[in-house]
């Protein structure tokens, strides 16, 4: 295929993508069951479709300098909240995102090196980087970045 | 006059005077007779002893009359009106004496009482004008309290119409306080209304904000479908791009609403501020008037008892300028008196150290 289809989703102030093919649906404020003894980036669990599934923090993961921003968008968005279902092998996840935005074909020749900062353990997850314009969007190597998180 | 023991009086000076002419002129006759025995000599004896007993009694008569003429003098000079002191040297122990010296005594005594009534007119005169003039004083003061009071009483009058026209004033004010008062709370009941109004519009955008949302998810994930269906699914992720649209345009529309209602409820909020401070002024304005009205019922209740209190004032006043009128008349008939008085006992003399005035 000479183009990919990126689900776009933004964490604080920065811009992520992923790969479409990776998405099952993504949903919105769910019931959510901490679980004690799990990690930091671990929120808890939430039923969907009969199923637990695991919800994922990636900012706390990636350990990205969203912070008191992150607080600000989300108040700002409070009755959005967005989880991306993802499934990768056959584990299903849900990753906890700031705004979903649109699905964006990109042609593969214009999918470029990381250019912005990376800093703690993004540049390990960043497959590669794309300009669209308005955003700059760094997609994600998903089935790397859970087999790292997996508990 | 008691006439104890012998007492010398005229008549008997008379008697004995002729006596002694008569028997003088019966010895003489009687010698001529005997020792000139010549009839003719004897008549011209006779004769001469008639003449010498005729100038006799002319004499003794001057003596007599003399003397009631000095005495005569002295009386005329008193009913003249001069008092000055006189002594009759009149030895004699007679009648005529006694007259003479009642005659000084009365002198003496007019004497000493008109000196008396001169001191007294003397020191009458300045204090009557001293009384008239006092009198005259107090019956201006008296006129002019009179026309204070007057004054006062007008100040009064003026007093009571003004604040009548302010307990006026103050019950117009009262009613369009009340007015107010009223009108304030109809405009809170419509705010109320309004409010409630408001919240059931925010309630609404509520459960449509949440349709948004749903739909937004729901195209979401319709174009995710579509997208991993490939060439088929095309359309359909046009459609469900198309419905993501709307959506978003569902959310703008409910964020600009919820903007106005937010705007809405502001300016309401400032109304319910401005109507409680009306209310809360229209409270004071009332109180206020209340106040005024009590106040102006007190000051024209005061007003009365003071013009009240004015009147009896001028009454006494009245009284008392009457009263100073008839003083200074009286005062001023003694002053005629005093004046006339001096008048008359200045034609009195008394002698040189207690000569009256002569009246102005």
């Amino acid at each position: 295929m000479d183009e990919l289809s990126i689900l776009c989703f933004s964490l604080g102030e920065r811009w992520f993508g992923l790969d479409v093919h990776l998405v099952e649906e993504v949903v919105g404020e769910q019931t959510l069951t901490p679980v004690p003894g799990t990690p930091r980036h671990v929120l808890g669990l939430f039923p969907l479709h009969g199923r637990a599934i695991p919800l994922f923090d990636p900012a706390c993961f990636l350990e990205l300098p969203v912070g008191d921003t992150r607080g600000l968008a989300q108040a700002k968005r409070q009755d959005s909240v967005r989880v991306i279902v993802v499934s990768s092998g056959e584990m299903t996840v849900g990753i906890l995102v700031d705004e979903v935005r649109e699905i964006v074909e990109v042609p593969r020749d214009r999918l470029g090196k990381l250019r912005l900062s990376a800093e703690g353990k993004l540049v390990e997850f960043a497959l590669a980087e794309v300009d669209l314009g308005q955003l700059v969007v760094t997609v994600l190597d998903l089935p790397r970045l859970l087999d790292a998180a997996r508990v | 006059m008691k006439q104890t023991g012998w007492k010398p009086s005229i008549t008997a000076k008379l008697v004995l005077f002729n006596a002694t002419l008569l028997l003088c002129m019966a010895f003489l006759l009687f010698l001529m007779i005997y020792w000139l025995q010549s009839p003719s000599g004897a008549a011209l004896a006779c004769c001469l002893l008639l003449l010498l007993g005729l100038a006799c009694s002319y004499w003794f008569g001057a003596i007599l009359s003399g003397r009631l003429r000095r005495i005569n003098a002295l009386t005329q000079r008193i009913a003249d009106g001069d008092l000055k002191q006189e002594k009759l040297a009149l030895r004699a122990a007679d009648e005529i004496t006694e007259m003479a010296r009642a005659v000084e005594k009365m002198l003496d005594n007019l004497r000493s009482l008109v000196g008396q009534i001169v001191e007294t007119a003397l020191s009458i005169n300045p204090a009557s004008s001293e009384i008239f003039a006092s009198a005259k004083r107090q019956e201006h003061n008296a006129t002019e309290q009179a026309s204070s009071v007057d004054e006062t009483t007008r100040t009064m009058a003026t007093l009571l119409a003004s604040s009548k026209q302010i307990a006026e004033s103050a019950q117009v004010v009262l009613a369009n306080a009340e007015k107010t008062l009223l009108s304030n709370q109809l405009v809170a009941e419509r705010i109320e209304n309004l409010n409630a109004q408001s919240q059931r519009i925010t309630e609404i955008l509520e459960v449509i904000k949440d349709i948004a949302n749903k739909s937004d998810l729901l195209a979401l994930n319709a174009s995710l479908e579509g997208t991993k269906a490939g060439e088929a699914g095309r359309g359909f992720s046009l459609v469900a791009a198309e419905m993501r649209r709307v959506a978003e345009d569902v959310m703008g529309s409910v964020k600009d609403i919820k903007d106005l209602v937010s705007v809405i409820r502001q300016s309401s909020h400032a109304a319910v501020l401005a109507t409680e401070d009306g209310t809360k002024l229209s409270r004071q304005t009332t109180d206020s008037a209340r106040q005024i009205s009590l106040i102006t019922q007190q000051q024209q209740t005061g007003t009365e008892q003071i013009t009240q209190s004015m009147d009896d004032l001028s009454e006494l006043l009245a009284q008392s300028v009457g009263a100073s009128k008839e003083a200074t008349t009286a005062a001023q008939e003694l002053m005629q008196l005093s004046e006339r008085l001096r008048f008359l006992v200045f034609n009195f003399k008394l002698g040189e150290d207690r000569k009256a005035e002569k009246p102005a």
